[in-house]
């Protein structure tokens, strides 16, 4: 192995007397695939601020290349060879392959004139480098997400990366764009390029990295060789605490003779086809399937969006679902994927988000007090316990895992008797993840029937009792929990390409 | 396959959209086609066609002007009156400089509440708008000048082509296209050519990334809307010179006219798309039927009706065609 590239030691951040890092210090030499791993507000990102030059730290100091650094500009860092990928990518959609990889590397030449041919030859170099061709004449705007990424990371290395940043790069890809992502970070290893994972989710994890160091809390608890971990170990060293995973136990209601759920061939244009189902109250059934399997699709169409074919039964009798006030007069309930776009009105309180779709049974039919509704509102956020000061804090001021419990309480503030939760945890940490699955447990025990949507197999194990496993439109398989593993699913999945 | 990718532009279809209107008014009134009725369009579109260059870089850079107009107004107004009064022997370029110059410097003033102060263009410049034309008509004057430059009486006068034609008449095609296509090849070399013209791209595509490529986004704003404001000095000389006189009630209330020559386009609203060669087509279009109206005997009050109509539709054809183009 090389020579340390980068040496950040006793570096330290304060916001405001919150201490961010507290002398944190970490080697990463050239070519190592190093992963840094925390919880939502341990840290991370602070740090990654600091190597990129963003923030100054208040103490500690940074060796680049042997140079010493007090603090670094964004510039200076960006020339010593350390290059950010961001989870939105930062490329410009409006622009080309090309330009789009070579701008930053001919604005940090001076050019003033643009060379079409220069232009091309930079891009052209730097993909060949990581070994994948894109057209070079597309904008930007018509790849696919994974295609982004790669024109991110093209544009670094057209900027001689000697560090590149990763920030949660998998968090919008299917297995074979993350499959490909991995080769591409192998061939970066090659050519002596440093890479630095930044990432919650633990599988990947040891699949990539070499090195994993852990903070929480601002202050690194861990940083040693991959192999030295396993996955619990890792959780509890995130966390600092034992996460158990109990799978979820589904006691049948003898008493109950119709599914609260019954899905008879329903169709949708080219996203699905011929889907059937039964879905009883108590039970969680897992859909899971490949990002574009139209499982999405799926739970939208019974949620009353997207016009489909077929029937929806709800509790025996034909429901009939045009749009989303049809749902709400069954009872069903929707979280969605995005709960930033399109579940929670973000610049406003916590009370007008809890109880924006219950807002008839408060009150009489006319008017409503404001002290009826936060108090709702307190109730529902101590019974998820949401950590909000007062219901009258704003959605955009919680944390991922907090945030989707407040999407989940609006729905359950109109008691639903059929709950479709659509990736309930994604950006969500483990700690908040664990909390979210049993309060999903909890519900089902009440007698609500409920509907996980996920990619992650773990999460499904553990939260569903019965598992539909989506390929392309079609339910491929029905598979009990107990009667499968996390490899074979994994394996059931991966194969649906 | 270049041909093949020409033929799906905007551009391409805005031009077929032209020669469709170009049938039936030739059809209509077979005068349509006489070199006269081209080069009076051709004038037509050279104050329209400045204004738009301007407009078009602020569009693509994701800002927004509505002051061009103010602008304009202002500096032929402050131009005219003082140089018509003093120094009434003024060389052209100089009387055209000093009017870029002044549109450059409110420009700037634009700029800095934009960039500095992060408010919102189009409210902005409304109010710039407002103060720019208050200020001219309390300070500057409020009355019609006659008495302007010399030398803008005589540009009024120049033409680079002059036709004899069978009715013993003479089509003139005025100098000013030549400003015109130097304004349009200028901005061209600018948007596509420079790494400033390509920042004002990024900057409208997502200024997020544009800091982190390295660009300072508030430079690159300052030099939009100077670039505007230049633009719109220049055309308000040209203004007072096709109309002899300086007139500081003339221009303001038709920036939109303008504004919906450069959406057609093809910028769309958000920035980080448009060329020069859809805002001269667009402005073709809007002079076009303008001028031809009058032609083909509908009442000039039909005239804003049917603009209107064209923008909607002009506008219209091309998001349905893109929103066909992504749902593929």
């Amino acid at each position: 192995m090389g020579s340390s590239f980068l040496e950040v030691k006793g570096i330290s951040k304060s916001f405001g007397g919150v201490r961010a890092l507290q002398n944190v210090d970490l080697k990463i030499e050239s070519g190592e695939i190093y992963c840094l791993m925390g919880e939502n507000g341990s840290g991370k990102s602070t740090l990654i601020k600091i190597i990129s030059g963003v923030y100054t730290p208040d103490e500690g100091e940074m060796i680049l290349n042997g140079k010493h650094y007090r603090k670094i500009t964004p510039a200076e860092s960006i020339r010593e060879g350390i290059q950010i990928i961001y989870q939105d990518f930062s490329v410009f959609p409006n622009l080309s392959v090309s330009e789009n990889i070579a701008l930053s590397a001919m604005a940090n030449d001076k050019d003033k004139i643009i060379s079409k041919k220069k232009m091309d030859r930079i891009a052209i170099s730097a993909l060949e480098r990581i070994s994948v061709s894109l057209p070079l004449e597309r904008p930007v705007e018509e790849l696919s997400v994974a295609g982004k990424q790669i024109v991110a990371i093209a544009r670094g290395i057209a900027q001689d990366a000697k560090l590149l940043v990763m920030d949660e790069p998998t968090t919008a890809l299917t297995h074979k764009e993350i499959e490909a992502l991995y080769k591409i970070v192998g061939t970066l290893k090659q050519k002596g390029i440093a890479v630095i994972f930044v990432s919650h989710k633990l599988e990947e994890v040891f699949q990539i990295s070499e090195r994993i160091a852990i903070l929480r809390n601002g202050k690194k608890v861990l940083d040693d060789k991959t192999e030295n971990f396993d996955k619990n170990s890792l959780a509890y060293h995130m966390t600092g605490r034992e996460i158990p995973s109990i799978p979820y136990e589904y006691i049948k209601d003898e008493a109950q003779t119709v599914p609260v759920m019954e899905v008879k061939n329903l169709s949708m244009g080219n996203a699905f086809e011929n889907i059937s189902f039964c879905l009883y109250s108590r039970e969680i059934l897992g859909i899971t399937g490949q990002l574009g399997c139209g499982r999405t699709e799926l739970a939208k169409a019974l949620f009353g969006i997207g016009k489909y074919t077929g029937s929806i039964w709800v509790e025996g009798r034909k429901a009939d679902i045009k749009n989303i006030l049809d749902t709400k007069k069954y009872g069903i309930g929707y979280v969605p994927e995005d709960r930033l776009s399109e579940g929670l009105f973000l610049v406003k309180p916590l009370t007008d988000n809890i109880t924006v779709s219950s807002m008839d049974s408060y009150g009489s039919r006319v008017c409503c007090g404001r002290k009826e509704l936060t108090q709702a509102a307190g109730g529902w956020l101590s019974s998820l316990s949401i950590a909000a000061e007062n219901p009258e804090v704003l959605a955009s001021d919680l944390s991922g895992g907090n945030q989707q419990r407040i999407v989940l309480a609006k729905w359950l503030a109109t008691n639903p008797k059929i709950l479709i939760l659509n990736c309930p945890t994604v950006g969500v940490d483990i700690g908040s993840k664990n909390q979210i699955h049993e309060i999903i447990k909890d519900l089902a025990r009440q007698g609500i029937g409920i509907i996980v949507i996920s990619d992650d197999i773990s999460e499904i194990l553990t939260v569903c009792n019965r598992i539909l496993l989506m390929r392309s439109g079609k339910i491929a398989k029905e598979i009990e929990s107990k009667d499968t593993t996390v490899e074979e699913l994994e394996e059931d999945l991966i194969r649906a390409e | 396959m270049q041909i093949k990718k020409l033929l799906k532009t905007n551009e391409f279809f805005l031009f077929m959209v032209i020669v469709l209107f170009c049938v039936v008014f030739g059809f209509i009134n077979p005068a349509f086609f006489s070199l006269g009725n081209w080069f009076d369009i051709l004038k037509s579109m050279i104050e329209t066609g400045i204004l738009a260059m301007g407009v078009l870089v602020v569009l693509i850079s994701g800002g927004f002007d509505m002051s061009f107009m103010a602008v304009a107004v202002f500096a032929m107004h402050l131009i005219c009156l003082y140089f018509g009064k003093y120094v009434n022997d003024a060389p052209l370029w100089f009387l055209l400089l000093c009017g870029m110059a002044v549109g450059m410097i409110l420009g700037v003033c634009n700029s800095f509440f934009v960039a500095k102060c992060k408010l919102p263009p189009f409210i902005v410049t409304l109010g710039t708008s407002n103060i720019i034309s208050g200020l001219c008509l309390a300070f500057i004057g409020s009355k019609q000048v006659n008495n302007i430059p010399a030398a803008l009486i005589s540009f009024s006068r120049w033409n680079v082509i002059s036709v004899e034609n069978a009715a013993g008449g003479r089509a003139n095609l005025h100098g000013g296209i030549i400003i015109l296509a130097v304004a349009a090849v200028l901005t061209t070399i600018l948007l596509s050519k420079t790494m400033l013209g390509r920042s004002i791209y990024c900057l409208g595509g997502n200024p997020f990334s544009c800091i982190r490529v390295g660009f300072q986004n508030n430079k690159i704003i300052v030099f939009v809307y100077a670039f505007m404001g230049t633009l719109a000095g220049l055309s308000g000389l040209l203004h007072a010179s096709f109309q002899r006189m300086s007139n500081p009630y003339d221009m303001v209330g038709n920036e939109l006219n303008v504004i919906a020559a450069v959406v057609i386009g093809g910028p769309r609203v958000g920035g980080g798309y448009g060329n020069t060669v859809g805002t001269i087509l667009g402005v073709l279009l809007i002079t076009m039927v303008n001028n031809s109206l009058v032609m083909l005997r509908i009442p000039t009050f039909w005239q804003k009706a049917v603009v209107g109509l064209v923008i909607i539709l002009g506008t219209a054809i091309q998001i349905f065609r893109y929103r066909a183009s992504r749902g593929k």
